[in-house]
């Protein structure tokens, strides 16, 4: 029979491996309202206003969320502590530090983004004849990405495009008992409309669904 | 020898008898795969795995209907249909199930799982309207 919690933590991890943008490890500064470098540009790596960045390798690795963007200079919603320019530094928009898993409590902070997800066991039917047939399981793995609301849809479009690409139509993920997990094709992943969620948020919600195909216990 | 005329004239009419059928069938699969659809948004499904709505007023609920061959909901003044069926609260916190009955993603499920509720109204379509042209007096 599916092992729904290993399809989930399955599921889970490939969604952790997505990367929206980043610079690389290079030269960057931190000034009081942001960061700016002298070489290379944001938008050519692909940051946009509203996307939630995560710093490394300054002594103030918070994240925050981006207020404006150009070549050489993106500026933050939040200040934080200015830091002369260093190299190895990187700026990264991937999936949120910030992570409801299911079954967990959390408290939404203001000015941050965070997923939520959702897993959706499904139907199950015997699809060869038989006892022993074979049984297809339909679960169906849901991720909500909130974002900050009247910051423009290009944030909240890049991450859920990104999302949807690590889970392409007829991808498979083997588990540890060796049940292959496939992400269907006929409906395929997509992602929702974008909503507005009171106060300051904003929503796009995307489902994977999956197929599994498992021996019958009986 | 069989009379070519009359033989073509059978097999029109054959042909004539097949589309009728086709046509009642493709009529009724329609109204009933609508009405499946239904049930499986507002009172969940087991083809499909959906949990149905949940009900506190009855409001949401009340107000999926079909309308020509749609399901159609409208809640003034405000819409909260999405956020029922996303399972969002206030502030985007999960939103708790206090119903009950239902649950969310009703309608995500029956979408994206509409394929064997599809497949039963065709089977019971079929089984109802088959072909039959073996007498002659129908044609």
């Amino acid at each position: 029979m599916i092992d729904h919690h290993a399809v989930l933590l399955a599921a889970r991890n490939r969604l952790l491996g997505v990367e929206v943008c980043t610079t690389g490890a290079t030269t960057l500064t931190a000034t009081g309202t942001g960061f700016t470098r002298a070489a290379g540009s944001f938008i050519t790596d692909g940051f946009k206003v509203g996307m939630e960045v995560v710093p490394t390798g300054f002594a103030d690795n918070t994240p925050a969320v981006i207020l404006s963007v150009s070549a050489l200079a993106i500026t933050l919603r939040s200040t934080r502590t200015a830091e002369t320019a260093a190299g190895g530094r990187t700026l990264t928009v991937g999936i949120p530090p910030y992570r409801v898993w299911e079954n967990t409590d959390f408290e939404p902070v203001d000015d941050r983004w965070f997923i939520d997800e959702d897993y959706i066991p499904g139907p199950t039917e015997q699809f060869t004849i038989g006892p022993q047939g074979h049984l297809e399981h339909a679960p169906i793995y849901v991720v909500k990405v909130f974002g900050i609301s009247g910051s423009g849809v290009g944030a909240l479009y890049d991450v859920t495009k990104e999302i949807l690409g690590v889970f392409p139509p007829r991808y498979t993920m083997t588990l540890a008992d060796s049940t292959v997990v496939r992400v269907r094709s006929q409906p395929a992943p997509y992602s929702s409309q974008l909503m507005q969620v009171d106060p300051g948020r904003a929503v796009v919600t995307v489902s994977i669904p999956l197929l599994v195909r498992t021996t019958n216990p009986v | 020898m069989r009379s070519t005329v009359s033989f073509s004239t059978s097999f029109r009419q054959q042909l004539n008898k097949i589309t009728r059928t086709l046509n009642v069938r493709v009529d009724e699969c329609e109204i009933e795969l609508l009405e499946e659809i239904l049930t499986s948004v507002k009172d969940g499904h087991p083809r499909t795995g959906a949990p149905g709505q949940p009900i506190k007023f009855g409001t949401l609920y009340d107000s999926m209907t079909i309308r020509g061959k749609s399901i159609y909901s409208k809640i003034e003044p405000f819409n909260y249909g999405p956020f029922i069926e996303e399972g969002i609260g206030a502030y985007g916190k999960k939103l708790t199930l206090r119903s009950a009955v239902g649950g969310f993603h009703s309608l995500k499920t029956t979408k994206l799982n509409f394929r064997w509720l599809a497949r039963d109204v065709a089977l019971r379509v079929k089984a109802r309207h088959p072909f039959n042209l073996k007498n002659s007096q129908e044609l």
